[in-house]
């Protein structure tokens, strides 16, 4: 998995959900803490599609943490203020970065976790495609 | 004239903020979870506004101020400006978006079809009194936990009522809606005009750079994208109405959830994803000028943008119209870029409306002063 799709889980995970998947890391090894979870702001960048040129949209609020796990550092940065969750991210990335012998039964969880987000989508996506629509112009065949 | 300041107050003014708590004061409090959920609309108003998405903080600004959007807005800008801005964003793909709702008005059929989704376009605007009668219950039970950011945590009403669903009504699923933009399809028919690469020109912040005109295309759209969606509407009303040139078709409008992306801070060459933002994008067609014969042979398809937070169509199609709006000469509001972008921003002019409330003793004397010389001359 690479970091992006580990962080896409994340992102879409719930607090407990994160603390969970951090947790027998945290009770394994002494986690030290190099940034303390914080607020921070990311502005978001866009390219539009008719000139093709970039814009900034806006900003999103997030948080931030940095952490060092077995002596590797691993960070996180999430959107939102949830200290616990964005601190958990961090003791996962610091494990799976020096792959502990926990880094196995996470990346197990996290792809578990990623099939429940996706059937979870996916019913929602069904119920979105019902509403399409196939307009008919009147005096066509 | 300088100004001239005023002391005092300050008991009836430390008074007049504990009149507000008590004017706030219900009998039934609301959540700020509830605001959030029940909300969402305004909430991504007022996100826009602010220039900031974080709909917990939306809906609290909102319970702070009794609901009132300059002040929500104020409360929120105030508040970002206290937070530092560590990251920027890789630059998000929009043709990525994954699709809650799509419709296109140029054209009956696109790849991958029309959704509706969520909308009020074809609802009869007729208040629904059973609404009146949900207290904690029937109501408010089928949809607990929706809401934008949290879709799945409602249940479809129709599902039970629907024969093909009736059997299991948890076991309809399909995949994620992406589709390709119906501008691409003009585009590789070369018949909308625009850039054939991709324009890297590093975007002007107009949250840190002082305007100056004429402004450049990223600080146009991100000056829209913040602005009051009054304002933008009644510049894009004026440009269809005659005021302008512009009176575009809606080539498509996408609403939906896009990945923001961060460079991962310990290898930037990785990046990191910080989570899903709803969006609401528009494409606007406009055609060029064709009052004469000669203008007609060479008619044109140009391209408008619009890009909001949050569902907020009105506002996304009033800023693709200002957008191609200001590509045109003219003498019309909506073609006067420095009228357009500096008058639209919500904090700013309510804050200077609202500075007309505050003591201006002095100079209102002077004026009147003059006033009665004047009248004592006539004498």
């Amino acid at each position: 998995m690479t970091k992006k799709e580990i962080t896409t889980i994340l992102a879409r995970a719930t607090k407990e959900e994160a603390v969970k998947i951090a947790a027998p890391v945290r009770e394994a090894y002494p986690v030290q803490i190099m940034k303390q979870p914080q607020k921070t702001l990311v502005m978001v960048k866009v390219r539009e599609s008719i000139q093709r040129s970039l814009f900034y949209l806006g900003e999103v609020l997030a948080c931030e943490c940095m952490v060092m796990v077995n002596g590797v550092k691993g960070s996180s940065i999430l959107a939102g203020d949830d200290f616990d969750k964005v601190l958990a991210a961090a003791v996962i990335d610091a494990a799976l970065n020096g792959q502990v012998k926990e880094s196995a039964g996470i990346l197990t969880k996290l792809e578990g976790l990623r099939k429940a987000q996706e059937k979870s989508r996916a019913k929602q996506n069904a119920r979105i495609l019902k509403s399409k629509v196939n307009f008919q112009v009147m005096g066509e065949a | 004239m300088a100004y001239v300041a005023v002391t005092g107050g300050q008991e009836a003014i430390e008074q007049s903020l504990r009149l507000l708590e008590i004017f706030r004061n219900s009998e039934e409090d609301i959540s700020v979870k509830s605001i959030q959920e029940h909300m969402s609309l305004l909430i991504d108003k007022i996100m826009s506004e602010a220039g900031l998405y974080s709909r917990e903080y939306t809906a609290l600004a909102l319970k702070q101020c009794e609901g009132s959007v300059e002040e929500a807005v104020f409360l929120l800008r105030a508040y970002r400006s206290t937070l530092q801005r560590d990251y920027y964003s890789l630059p998000v793909d929009m043709g990525s978006m994954r699709l809650i709702r799509r419709i296109s008005a140029a054209f009956k059929d696109i790849p991958g079809g029309q959704i509706l989704g969520p909308a009020y376009d074809y609802s009869h605007r007729l208040l629904d009194f059973s609404l009146l009668d949900t207290k904690n219950g029937s109501d408010a039970d089928h949809t607990a936990g929706a809401g934008p950011e949290d879709p799945d945590g409602a249940e479809d009403p129709d599902s039970a009522k629907d024969p093909d669903s009736a059997k299991d009504p948890n076991t309809a699923e399909a995949p994620d809606i992406i589709c390709s933009r119906v501008s691409d399809l003009l585009r590789s028919d070369s018949v909308l005009q625009g850039a054939a690469s991709d324009d890297d020109t590093p975007p002007f912040d107009v949250t840190c750079n002082l305007l100056t005109f004429p402004a450049p295309r990223s600080a146009r759209l991100q000056t829209f994208a913040r602005s009051d969606a009054g304002f933008l509407g009644g510049v894009a009303y004026s440009s269809m109405r005659g005021y302008g040139a512009v009176h575009p078709t809606v080539s498509e409008l996408r609403c939906g959830y896009v990945e923001i992306c961060v460079p991962y801070l310990l290898d930037e060459k990785e990046c990191v994803c910080i989570g899903d933002i709803l969006v609401t994008e528009v494409e606007a067609l406009v055609p060029s000028s064709t009052e004469t014969d000669e203008d007609f042979e060479k008619m044109t398809l140009s391209g408008g943008y619009g890009l909001i937070f949050g569902r907020n169509e009105n506002k996304a199609i009033a800023m693709a119209i200002a957008d191609a709006s200001l590509q045109t000469t003219g003498d019309t509001p909506s073609q006067d870029e420095e009228f357009v972008l500096t008058h639209g921003d919500c904090l700013e002019m309510s804050g200077f409306i609202s500075h007309l409330k505050l003591p201006h003793y002095v100079t209102f004397q002077s004026k009147l002063d003059r006033v009665r010389e004047k009248e004592n001359t006539h004498d």
